[in-house]
Parts: structure tokens; sequence; C-alpha cells
């Protein structure tokens, strides 16, 4: 690290450096017109040439500029419009005629190993992310900016959820057990995105949601994003691109004089905006009539954790409260039994997020530098839940000879989280609360709970073993949980590279990388006095480092007037080391609310993990281009594992593709860009170390007798990596003028040699088998279109329209195997072969062949175990997009939908079982209160026949017939996860630069934004239908949510 | 190009570098030899964690002893009312028999045995092995019946054994158990890692002698000709002679060692609390068992039973604090896991005796079968109170219907081994338990478990085979052993 320090100074030297000069400024004026229309054009973007000093035209088409150069050179650019470069001499005054664009401005995308291509080049489709929106309508974990904006990424977030997962797959899923996320690079760095979520969270047992790593990196400081989604624009990945990469370049300092400050901040408010709809008409209790006391008064059942009790009718009775006798006010007292309906939605806060980043950037001819500081300060919606994050980037680039370049980029990432929402039905012996949708009693005022200590010290609770015992039965008082038995954690993380670059000839040039990626991460979790469960402390210590050592040649050359040559040579060292320490109190904590590992009364549980990894690689790359209409390219990559057999440990990665720019040979007026590509490649998905040998596990010693025992997973010393082969081609074209445009790509992708734990027969002595086998298929089609209906020098209106479809289907698993589980709960999530992966096994209705639903004798619905209840996978998913500007006003609007997939809701299932939900009350057929005896005309009927098909006639009682469906009939509580979100709103206004003219600030834009502002269709009730279980594959499962957000707020990015 | 040629060559030679693979691929969180004592003490704790429980584990043994009428649920009456049809036995292939498996495997392969017989003779640590192998395996299938055995536990050569049916696996373990006794060489020494006996091996043979007895008497109904040479075989070749000898698991006081009852109770709301069937029965006979098994209600101090096999309602309206919770000592971390007692030793002599397979008296067996039993809780009655216990109605040895007199002190006697209370139910008719009043889809008291979800699944046609011959994986289904008379 020594260079990257060295490196460090000289950037800190050169910042100061280049404040000193100042010479004689002058102002330069003028006004911009279309010069067929002869009108004024307003907001147009005047730069001065190798500054960032620049401004945009007003409303007049007028503009004025401050500079100290003698000869500046003016850019002006306008979209639609061909780019003008005017030399200004010594005038005061440029006025400028602009030209409608007719031809493309060739596109440059940012490719793999971080190579700028132009788009026309490519053989394959590559998709750039603009970053601009991102640093202004935020998202704490930025993946989720990305939802609806490419075509074929699938985005699922955990929006209430602080700092929560994102879960993100592109054109489908490639791995049955490994992982579908893609791998990101930023600056040419792999950055690691591991989810250290509990299990209990992965597997839909309740948990704390800690969210995936990426998030780690910064909106502010994102130049782009470059979605490499298929096999062929993926490649020189090699043994991890088969799942796509995103590439992201973070800002860089540009040349220009004196040091350029920005200032960008952001203030959102965050509600909750998916609440279940609750009934208000029964409250707590297991059933109608309340129990009395000895004295004959009335008392609630405080013990129930279900809602089939009396009907909220204002009668006298005695409720949690008037047992506490320090509660002066309510104590012996009887109350009105009513209904609270607001109580959950008054328990959520009002969350804010609130952001600034201040950078400094600047340069010269020989260097240049970029430095810049966010924080973000985030609280949730849930009670005693925040998050702080503080990002420092150094970003600095320094000739150091003529043909030396050194460069470093370097990011430091600090932040911590207080109070995850423990999330889930139920968890084990964790922090349990927030089951609003599950275990609750509908009557409950949550505002009486917030003192949750009385005067006395005294934790109050509602659910109450009884009258006469106040500890809690199930059920702490949720703001007990929250404040007292809070999870914190906190990483600290550097990530960047430093490089030097010799420029051998003017073709050629050959850069070393070092990079890296490390971090630690702190995970505490703990049970206080007073909880349902034993008091209880853990820690956990995880450091990850990944480091590589790249050496990179690149080779560049026109060989004749038709012919040009690109080649590029790249060798890589990457070592990723993990280390897990954990420890856990057993048997209590010996004093109370002494939160540290020594307080364990027992022997302390513990683990202790690390794994090792070295992969060795050497890529190349050809690409050969013909009179710039005819393109070929080549690539491969051989990557060495060291987790593989040694005698068989080496693996290639190739790939071809070719484009045909047809536009080039039509020279039609219609026709303004055409290209077609068709592309192959194979790209793989690595192993995981030590999978190759068995060997035995620790357990926890029995007294002083050590305990071992074989593990649950036989280990396979064959393992080879996953490899994906895919065809892609595509056609992609302009007209008019680029008014209207569009891109499609087909795809076809086969991944074989599966590494499956595969779940076996517990028979064989095994739970899970590690082997080689299987295949999955994706295909599917990508539809990118654009248009721009209107474009005036005065309003412009652009719409993009993004569509994918995927189809997937797990083709074969390993011989004699049907199914592989990815987990379950009162569902399955499987990969079932002939299914589309994430196929949903439960109980569902049994149906006559007629299709309907079959009736008992006794009125029951008749069950059928192990029913097939559809995949979890969307049929397709998409985006639309409105950007209009009117003189500096730009309103950008982004609404995103998916359709199908299916998802399995805890929150209806579990509250209806509990009587929570409104389903549960209303009248039934009969015209009579579901909820009334049967023998009164009340309960429900099944709508079915009988074995003989006659009409079921028989009514059950309201909470048998609910029980029995949400104990029998899963199929009940699996929906349709379509929806369609207005994801996405700014509006944003850049004030006319007049305004602070004789000021030093260069710029003001001003914007309101929201995300997640409206579900405007979804089929599940209750919840939100996108519900990530952490990023793993097991998926499809909702719950209990913390619900949703909304955030709304404004962005003032300010330059100086 | 000459200049990417050289290049390359360079960067590949580089790359192919792979001196430090194996270093770094070699797994620093687990060991690849460890000693077979400490396999075969985590083998012993599985076994007893997946059957009768242990730490934050229910066991699968409270169902059988809930069916039996022993406890009634406090609030979720689902196991009172026969709700769940199926249940888990892959625990106990994957930790207690794959783990028996490589005790037994590594005492006989050739470069491991020398290593392995560090902790005692080989064919010692294999008997053991053995012993426990069948013991679990007998548990298994008086479950479920036909089950996995003989292709079992191979690993990646078969992950899709076949079921065996329960005549061919209750053969196999006699023969296991007769084989397992005869390999045992006391004079050779004990061996380590023995939780249950400490490595005595007399006390071993014992134990495999005692579960032939049980396993002979299981076929009384189905093959009495055989049972009979089996029962009086294992009599012959010596079996349990007092509390000393009992097959016990003893818990430790602190997790994850402590007994799972213990960790169930101790934290959370109590679930189960002692039937009225079971209450109302001890009191009549004025059972000197009754403070054992249970403890007086926290509201009014009297030994009041929770009513069985009602609504959940209906049971969570009573609270468990107005009815009497399972025994302190039963509940308490270190009280052990009965795996064979002497008790059941002798009532399986009674009834020996009865039938007059073999030579001795079956009331005097009878009687001290239920002394044991006081004995073992403490409880024992002097002279004369045993002998008023022993001579009341209801009590008193009925030689003309030794099936009732041994079916319903073998239920008293059974208390908290519930599987072994279920077979013996099951077998002899007795005690006449009525099924629970809010039955699920008015079902009778289970008679056998519903194989695993994941079996259909993962080992679907060998599953489908053994229900094609064994009869429909429902819990009416009826057992080999268990045909009706």
């Amino acid at each position: 690290m020594k260079t990257t320090r060295e490196r460090l100074i000289i950037c800190f030297v050169l910042c100061f450096l280049t404040v000193a000069v100042q010479a004689q400024i002058r102002a330069i004026g003028g006004k911009v017109q279309d010069v067929q229309s002869g009108v004024a054009l307003p907001g147009v973007s005047i730069l001065i040439k190798g500054t960032n000093n620049g401004t945009i035209t007003d409303s007049e088409g007028g503009y004025e500029l401050r500079t100290d150069l003698v000869d500046p050179t003016l850019v002006f650019s306008f979209v639609g419009f061909v780019t003008q470069e005017v030399s200004a001499g010594s005038s005061a005054t440029i006025d400028v005629t602009m030209n409608e664009d007719s031809k493309t401005l060739s596109e440059v995308v940012v490719t793999a190993l971080g190579i700028t291509r132009e788009q026309e080049s490519l053989g394959y489709s590559v998709q750039n992310v603009s970053a601009s929106g991102m640093e202004q309508a935020r998202e704490t974990n930025f993946v989720n900016s990305l939802a609806g904006k490419v075509a074929g990424v699938q985005i699922t977030g955990s929006a209430g959820n602080i700092g929560g997962s994102s879960r993100i797959t592109m054109r489908g899923i490639n791995s049955i057990s490994g992982s579908n996320q893609p791998l990101f690079i930023v600056d040419g760095t792999p950055i690691d995105n591991s989810n250290y979520n509990e299990s209990g969270t992965t597997q839909a047992q309740g948990g704390r949601d800690y969210g995936n790593v990426i998030q780690d990196i910064n909106p502010d400081d994102i130049e782009s994003i470059s979605v490499l989604k298929g096999a062929n624009a993926a490649a020189l990945y090699g043994n991890r691109a088969s799942n796509g990469v995103i590439l992201i370049t973070t800002k860089s300092g540009r040349g220009r004089k004196g040091i350029g400050v920005s200032w960008n901040s952001t203030y959102t408010f965050e509600k909750a905006y998916i609440l279940p709809d609750y009934q208000n008409e029964y409250g707590g209790g297991y059933v109608q009539e309340f129990a009395t006391l000895d004295n004959g008064e009335q008392v609630a059942e405080m013990a129930a954790d279900e809602s089939w009790g009396p009907r909220l009718d204002g009668q006298m009775v005695r409720q949690w409260y008037s047992f506490y006798p320090e509660l002066t006010e309510y104590y012996g007292k009887a109350t009105p039994w009513v209904a609270h309906p607001d109580n959950i939605k008054n328990f959520f806060e009002t969350g804010h997020t609130r952001s600034n980043n201040i950078a400094l950037e600047g340069g010269n001819d020989l260097a240049t530098f970029r430095l810049s500081y966010t924080n973000v300060d985030q609280k949730g919606i849930v009670p005693n839940s925040s998050l702080k994050r503080n990002t420092f980037s150094i970003n600095g680039q320094v000739k150091l000879a003529p043909k030396l370049t050194a460069a470093a980029k370097i990011n430091y990432v600090s932040s911590s989280v207080i109070g995850r929402p423990p999330t889930g039905g139920w968890n084990g012996d964790r922090a349990l609360g927030l089951a609003f949708n599950t275990w609750f009693e509908r009557q409950l005022d949550l505002e009486m709970m917030k003192n949750y200590r009385s005067p006395a010290g005294r934790i109050l609770n509602w659910n109450l073993s009884s009258p006469e015992n106040l500890d809690p039965y199930y059920w702490n008082n949720d703001y007990f949980v929250l404040y007292e038995n809070y999870s914190a954690d906190s990483r600290n993380r550097v990530y960047g590279n430093v490089s030097l670059t010799y420029d051998i000839t003017p073709h050629l040039k050959i850069t070393g990388f070092a990079r890296t990626d490390f971090y630690d991460y702190k995970q505490e979790d703990r049970l206080a006095e007073g909880f349902i469960y034993q008091t209880m402390y853990e820690k956990s210590l995880r450091k990850f480092q990944e480091n590589n050592f790249e050496i990179l040649a690149q080779y560049n050359r026109e060989l004749s007037k038709d012919f040009s040559l690109s080649v590029n040579v790249g060798m890589n060292s990457r070592r990723t080391k993990t280390d897990y320490t954990y420890g856990k109190t057993q048997g209590g904590l010996s004093s109370p609310n002494y939160f540290n590992l020594k307080a364990s009364t027992d022997p302390v549980l513990v683990d202790d993990a690390q794994s090792d990894l070295k992969v060795n690689s050497i890529y190349g790359s050809a690409s050969l281009g013909f009179r710039n209409f005819l393109y070929a390219e080549a690539t491969n990559r051989a990557d060495w594992s060291s987790s593989l057999p040694l005698d068989n440990n080496v693996y290639y990665f190739p790939s071809v593709s070719g484009s045909f720019v047809f536009s080039e040979l039509m020279k039609s007026s219609t026709v303004s860009f055409g290209k077609a590509r068709l592309g192959w490649a194979k790209t793989g998905n690595g192993t995981d170390p030590y999978r190759l040998l068995n060997y035995y596990e620790a357990q926890r010693p029995y007294g002083s007798q050590p305990v071992f025992s074989v593990p649950n997973s036989l280990n396979n010393a064959k393992l080879k990596p996953e490899e994906t082969t895919s065809v892609e081609a595509g056609i992609e074209a302009k007209f008019f003028g680029n008014r209207v445009g569009f891109d499609v790509t087909v795809y076809k992708k086969k991944s074989t040699n599966q590494i499956i734990p595969l779940t076996v027969s517990g028979t064989s002595g095994y739970a899970e088998a590690i082997v080689n086998a299987g295949e999955l298929e994706n295909k599917g089609i990508e539809v990118s279109l654009m248009a721009t209906p209107v474009r005036t020098p005065a309003f412009s209106w652009d719409i993009g329209f993004n569509f994918a479809r995927n189809r997937n289907k797990v083709i074969e698993l390993a011989a004699g195997l049907e199914n592989y589980s990815l987990g379950s709960t009162i569902v399955s999530v499987n990969a079932f072969v002939g299914e589309p992966y994430g196929t949903l096994i439960g109980t569902g209705y049994a149906i006559d062949d007629q299709g309907r639903r079959l009736v008992d004798g006794d009125g029951y619905y008749v069950q059928q175990t192990n029913k097939n209840l559809g995949s979890i996978l969307p049929d397709f998913t998409g985006g639309i997009t409105n950007t209009l500007s009117y003189k500096g006003f730009e309103l950008f609007a982004l609404v995103d939908f998916q359709k199908g997939g299916k998802l399995f809701s805890r929150s209806s299932e579990t509250g209806v079982y509990s009587g929570l939900m409104i389903e549960t009350v209303g009248d039934n057929d009969r015209g009579v209160p579901k909820r009334d005896p049967v023998a009164d005309g009340g309960g429900v009927r099944a709508t079915g026949v009988t074995e003989t098909g006659e009409e079921n006639a028989i009514y059950l009682e309201a909470p048998v017939y609910f029980k029995y469906l949400t104990d029998n009939i899963s199929e009940e509580y699996v929906f349709d996860a379509t929806f369609v979100k207005f994801r996405e709103l700014r509006l944003g206004y850049t004030f006319p630069r007049a305004w602070f003219r004789s000021t030093p600030i260069q710029s003001i834009g001003l914007s309101f934004v929201g995300r997640n502002l409206a579900v405007l269709y979804k089929a599940v009730p209750h919840v939100d239908p996108e519900a990530a279980l952490g990023s793993d594959n097991f998926q499809g499962i909702e719950d209990s949510q913390v619900p949703s957000t909304r955030s709304l707020g404004f962005n003032l990015n300010v330059k100086f | 190009m000459k200049k990417i040629f050289v290049i390359s060559s360079f960067l590949l030679a580089l790359a192919a570098c792979e001196k430090d693979f194996e270093e770094i691929n070699t797994n620093p969180n687990d060991p690849s030899v460890v000693a077979t004592a400490d396999l075969m003490a985590g083998a012993q704790r599985s076994l007893v964690r997946s059957l009768f429980g242990m730490y934050d584990d229910w066991g699968i043994a409270y169902i059988p002893h809930v069916y039996m009428q022993y406890w009634a649920a406090t609030l979720y009456t689902n196991v009172d009312r026969y709700e769940t049809i199926t249940l888990d036995f892959t625990d106990f292939y994957v930790e207690a028999l794959n783990d028996f498996n490589e005790v037994i495997e590594l005492n006989s392969d050739e470069k491991m045995m020398l290593e392995a017989a560090k902790y005692g003779p080989n064919e010692n640590q294999i008997a053991v092995a053995r012993i426990m192998k069948a013991y679990t395996f007998h548990n298994l299938t008086d479950i479920w019946g036909a089950i996995p055995y003989s292709e079992a536990l191979q690993g990646n050569s078969d992950f899709t054994p076949k079921y065996d049916d329960q005549q061919f696996i209750y053969e196999a373990l006699i023969t296991e158990l007769t084989e397992a006794a005869a390999q045992i060489d006391e004079d050779a020494g004990s061996i380590e890692g023995d939780i249950i006996y400490g490595g005595n091996m007399a006390a071993w043979k014992l134990f495999a002698n005692s579960l032939r007895l049980r396993l002979g008497m299981r076929l009384s109904k189905v093959a009495p000709d055989k049972a009979q040479a089996i029962v009086a075989e294992a009599v012959h070749a010596g079996v349990f002679t007092s509390q000393r000898d009992n097959a016990v698991y003893q818990y430790l006081a602190s997790a994850p060692n402590n007994s799972g009852w213990n960790q169930q109770y101790t934290f959370g709301a109590p679930e189960y609390a002692c039937s009225e069937i079971l209450v109302n029965r001890l009191v009549e006979l004025d059972d000197p068992r009754l403070e054992a098994y249970a403890q007086p209600s926290e509201a009014t101090g009297e030994y009041v039973g929770m009513i069985y096999g009602v609504s959940n309602a209906e049971a969570g309206g009573i609270g468990y604090s107005n009815v009497s919770l399972p025994g302190v000592r039963v509940l308490s971390t270190e009280e052990p896991a009965i795996l064979m007692g002497y008790s059941e030793v002798l009532f399986l002599q009674a009834e020996a005796a009865a039938k007059g397979w073999i030579n001795d008296e079956p009331k005097t067996l009878y009687e001290h079968a239920i002394a044991a039993s006081f004995e073992y809780w403490d409880v024992s009655l002097d002279g004369d109170a045993l002998n008023s216990y022993l001579q009341q109605d209801g009590v008193a040895y009925d030689a003309d219907n030794y099936e009732k007199s041994i079916g319903e002190q073998a239920w008293l006697a059974f208390y908290t081994q519930g599987p072994e209370a279920w077979s013996s139910w099951r077998r002899l008719g007795y005690p006449e338990l009525a099924p629970a009043t809010k039955a699920v889809a008015n079902r009778d008291i289970p008679r056998r478990k519903g194989y695993p979800y994941s079996e259909f699944t993962l080992n679907g046609d060998n599953y489908n085979a053994a229900i094609d011959t064994q009869g429909p994986d429902v819990m009416e289904t009826r057992l080999w052993w268990d045909a009706e008379n």
C-alpha cells in the first residue's frame, strides 16, 4: 500500500498548487438560435473547452460566461443538434446558430476491462444507465435505483428494511444453487456483494435483514453504470461472469482552472405506504365472549395473540393496562372495548434520509484529482432504527513522465446501523416483534405502550399470561423489543486501485494494476432482561479481502484505410480471503443487560471459519473493424482456480461476436442508424473452497468429552466450475433523425455442470451431496424502444420503454433426481425438472375433473398435497420512462412493472389464521356476519362440491373455517406478484446563470424527488409484491414484511 | 504484434503458476482425522436429541407421549388432535446413524483401525455402534413401518435406498443384536466416548439382550413361535437385573447438553400439561408416582389434569396456571432420557411368563415391575402400602386378562418414554384410550406416522413401492407387528 499513499500525497499537493493562479477575468456573452427557424434556443449548454466552466442559455437563448483564458474555445451542445466549437479569440460577444443533427452521435460505452468502445462496433448488447438521477432520487441501497431502467435486469428490493437487501438478476437464473448475483466492478476492481443475513431471514423463518454489501457504493461518486447482461459482454471476466457484470465508473477530476466545488444535498421523508387491510370489528381472544374475574368484571383474553375475540362494541372490560398497579389512572378500571383502526399506521414513524456530498475537483495538463465526501444519515420508519454512512473517495491521476501515468482511485466507507427491524412471523430465540400481520390483537392501542416501562421500571406488556400472572405469554411490548433488544452492525471498507501505465508506442500501452477490496464487518444482537426468552448477546466479526494484481497490454491501430485492429492481453492474479469469528452467550447473561460475551453463564457458543481462494487468469481480446460497418471480435480467458482439483483446475471461457452496421450501406434518409449483431460465448461460475475432500465437523462438547460428527453434506473430489454458453442476436435501429429507435435482443443460454449441494434423501446418511450435474436453460427477448415525440428548442419529450421476457427451465438435475429444494417454509421453493426454477410446492385445493373444488362430508375443502403452485419467476418485466424538458425544467418519471411470478404471503396466511385481516369479517353468502355462530346463520361455507358433485351446504364457524384453510390449503395464500409501480419522479429546475452572475456560483439545480410513489396495480393483498428475502435464491415468500416506504424530498445541487 | 506475443507468453507463464494451490485449498476449519470416541459420543447424543430432545429441541418422543394421553396441550392442541400426518425421520439417518456407521468403518478399515483402537478395542467399539444402530432402527420402524434399512447410509453410492418391510428389518435387527452381543469381548477392555454406559462392556451385553427381549416380544401377535424362541434366548443370555443396568442417557446441567423438555419449559409458555386421563388415573389408584409425574396446579395447589383433545379455543380458555404441569424432576435440566429401563424388562418377562415362554411366575414379575417403576422415580412404598397398592382393583394381576393388567401398568410406568408406551399400547390394546374428542377429520388414535414429504420428492419410487406394500401413508395404517387380532 506504500504506492497508494505516495500517489495520494501527490494528489493532495497538486490540489493545493492549482488554487494559486489567478489571471484577468472577462465576460463573453451572446445568443444561440436554430439555424433553420431562427428561433432562440434555451437550454443549450456552453462549456469552455478543457475546463469545467460552463453555463446554459436562458429562455431567450442568451448566455454569459466569465473566463480568464486569452483565447478560449466555446463548445455549444444541445440534444438533437450538431455540437459546435467556436474559438472566441478576444471577442466579448459570440452569437451562434446551430444545426439539427441527422446523423447519430456515436455513443461510447464502457465494456469489459473498462475499455471504452463505440457502441456501433459491439457485437453484443451493453446498456448504459445514467447516474445523474441516482444522486438525486436516492436509495440507501443504490441497486434499487436500477429497477425498471434496464431491459432484462430484475431488481427485487426490500424497501421497508433500513439498508436492506436488494436482489438483482439478469436474464434469468443461471445457477441452481450458486450465486445468481452479477459481478460488480468499480473502476476495474471487483467489489464484493456478500449478504450476511441470518439464516432465518434467508429461509423465511424471521430475522433481521442486514442487506447486501454492494450498498457501500456511493451514488454521488458514480459517473456511469454499464450493464453487461449477456455472456459475450461479460466473457472476459471468465469464471464469475455467468450472471452478468455491472461496471461502475466513478467520477474523476477534469482539467480546469482553479478548484471546482460541488455540493449535492438531498433530504427525503419516508412513510410506510403499503399496509394490510386489517379488520376493525373484533378484538383479541379465541372466543367472542369475555371471561369474567372473580368479582364478576369482564376481562379481555390477554394471553391470546389472535383476534377472534368479542366484537368491538364499546363494552366495558378490564384490559391489560388495568392490571398494573403502578398505572394508577387505569388500575382496576374497566375501559371501553373499541377499535383502533390506525394503531399500526401510527406505530410506524416518518423516516428521513439526509445526504450531503461535497466534492472538490481540479487539474491541469499533468494531473487531475477529485476528492469527495458524503454523509448519509437515515432514520427508519421502525422506532429506534437508524443508519449512518460516511464515504471518502479520492481519485487522482498524474503524468510522471511523458509516457508514464500513475493513477489512484481509493474509496473509504464507514457505515453503521442500529436497530434493523426484526421481520417474520417467528424467529427462534431472537428478537421478535412487528408481528402485526401475524400474531396480534386488533384492538390494541400501541400508543398506550410507547412508554414501555412503568414509572417503577417494570416492562408493560399487553400479552399477559393471565390477570394474576403479568409475565408476557408469547409477545413482548414492541417498543421494549425495539429499544432494548436491538441489533447493531458496522462496517469499515476500503476499495480501489492504483495503476501505472506506460505508453510503449503510440499504439501500445501497458498498465499494471493493484486492486483491493477489504472490509471488516461487525454484527451484534441482544436480548434484554424481560424478554420472553433467555437474555442473550451475540457478536460476529467478519473480515473480507480480495486483492487483484493485473497487467494489461492494449494495442490499437488503423492497419490500413479500411481495417482497424484492437488487441488486449491481460493477466490477473486474484486472492480472496475471509475470516469469520462468532460468539453467542449460552444459558443467559450473568448480570442483567451486561451485553458482552464474557457475560455468558454457560460456555460461549463459538464459530470460527476462514476461507482462502486463489484464481490466476490470462485473457485476451482482438477486434477487427472494416470500414466502420463490419466488426468482428474474439475473446478468450483461462482461469486456474485453487478450489478445483489440482489435476483439473483450468477452464477456458471463449467468445466470438460480430456486428454489421447496415445503415452505412443504405444511405437512407429514414433509417438514420441500423445494426445487426450476433455473438456466442461461454462463461463460468466458480466454486467455493474446501468442497473437494470430506472433513469432520466439530460439535459442542458433552461436558469435557469432545464431540465430532460426519457432516451432513458430502463433498466431491471431482468438482468442475459451472458453465454457461450463450448465443445472442440483436438488431438496433434509429429512424427519422433519431426520433424513434429500437433495440431488440434475443438470446438463449444453457447452464451446465451445475454445482449442486443436492438435497438427497437423508436415508443415504447425508442431507446433501455436492454434485456437478444438471442443466438450466434461459431464453428470452429484450426490447428497448425510444422516441422523442416533441423536440423543439424550448421543449423536448423523450420516452423510453424497456421490456424483457425470460423463459427459464430446469432441464436436468442429477441422475434419478427430479427435484432440488431451495428451501421451504409453509410452501417449498424448488427446481423441478421440466419446470421453471423456483416452483412453489405446497398443499392446495383438490379439484374434480370439472375443475371444481372438492369439499368433504364435514364441509371442509379436500386437500391436495404436493401441489404445483407455480413459479416465482415473472413472465416479463420492464419500465417506461418519460423525460420532459422545458427551458430550465426537467421532469423525469419512471413506471416499472412485473407480470406474473408467484408469491406466498405469510402476512395473509397467518393474518387470516389469527383473524387480523379484513377477509375474516363481513357478511357471509346468507347476509349474516361470518363470525356469528352457524346456528344463527353465520359461519362460512366452503364453495365447492362434494364427491357426488353436489354443492356443499355445510357452514363452518368462521375461526374453524379460516384456520382449517390456513393450515391445510397454502394455495389460498399464493398470489400473483404482478405489479405496476410509479417508481421514480424527479422535477428539477436549473436556475438561470443570470440570477447569480456576480457570485462564484456556477450553477444551482433544485429538484423535487420521489421514490416508490405509488403502486398502480398489484394482485397480492395486504403486502408489497416485492419482498426479497435477502439476496439468496430462496425467494417467492413474503415473511410478514416491514411495510414498504414511499420517499419524497428535495435535492439541491450547487456548483462553484 | 511481436511485443504482444512476447507479453502474452510471459503472462501465460505467470498465470499457470499454481505452486501454492494445494496449501490454499487446505481447510483450516474442520479436521480430516478425529477420535472415534468423539464420534461415538456425538452419535449417542444425536440419537437422544432426535428422539427425546435436547436443549432447544423437542425431539419426536413427545408426539407419541401426547398420543398416549399423558400430556394435553395448554393451547395449540394440534398434536392432541392428530392434525399432522407426517413426521421427519431423516435426522436419525444423517446424524446418529451415519456417525455410528463411521465408527464401524473406522474400526474396520485396515488403514484406520489402529488409530481407532486408541479409544477401545475395535470389536467392542463396533459392537456398541451396532447395538445403537439396532436400537435406532427399531424405533424408526416402530413409528413409520417400512423404512430404508439394508440400502440406507451408503452415501453417494445410493441416494435412493429402497424401503425394507418391517418383518425383514425386525429379523435383521435381532440378528444384529445377537451378533453384536457375541462380538463383545469384556476382557479386551472398555471403550471411550460412551455416554450411556461409560464404556462398561458387560452392561452393553445386557442391553443388547434386553433389546432382543423387547424386539422378540413385539412379534408376539404376528409370529408367536419366532417370538417365543427369541424371548427365551434373550432372557437366557442375561437381561437387566436392577436399576443399575438401565440404559439411560445422562443430560448435563447446561446448554446444549440439558434436556430438551427442560429447555422448553424454562423459556416460553408451557405448551403441555399433564392430561386429566393420567392425573385422574393416578389419583384414583392413589399412585405415589403422581407427585413425580405432575406438579400441583399453580392456581389451586391441587392436582388437576388438563382436558385432552379439545379445540385450541377450549384449551386456551383454561390457562396453564389452572392445571398440573409435568413434574419438577421430569422437567429438570439433568433428568436422564430412558432408552430402556429395568421396569420394562420385568414387564416383558411377566408377559413372557404368562405366555409360558419362560419358566417364571408372571404375577411376581408383574409386581416387581411396578415396584421397579416406583423405585426409579424414588417413590418406593414400604411393604404394606405396596401390597395395598398392588392388590387394589385395577392393579391386581389378572391372569385371565394379563394383557390388560400389564398394558395398564406398563402405561403408567412408561411415562416420559413416549415411543415405547405407544408400541406397548398398540400391541397389547391396553389401556383403553378414547380418541381425542375434537380429532381432526374424526381420526382415530394414530398407529403410525406418515413419511416425511422430502421422501416423496427425493426418493419417490421407493416411497411409492413402500406404500404399495404397506398401505396408504396415513396414521391409521397398521404396521406389520401391529396386526389386528
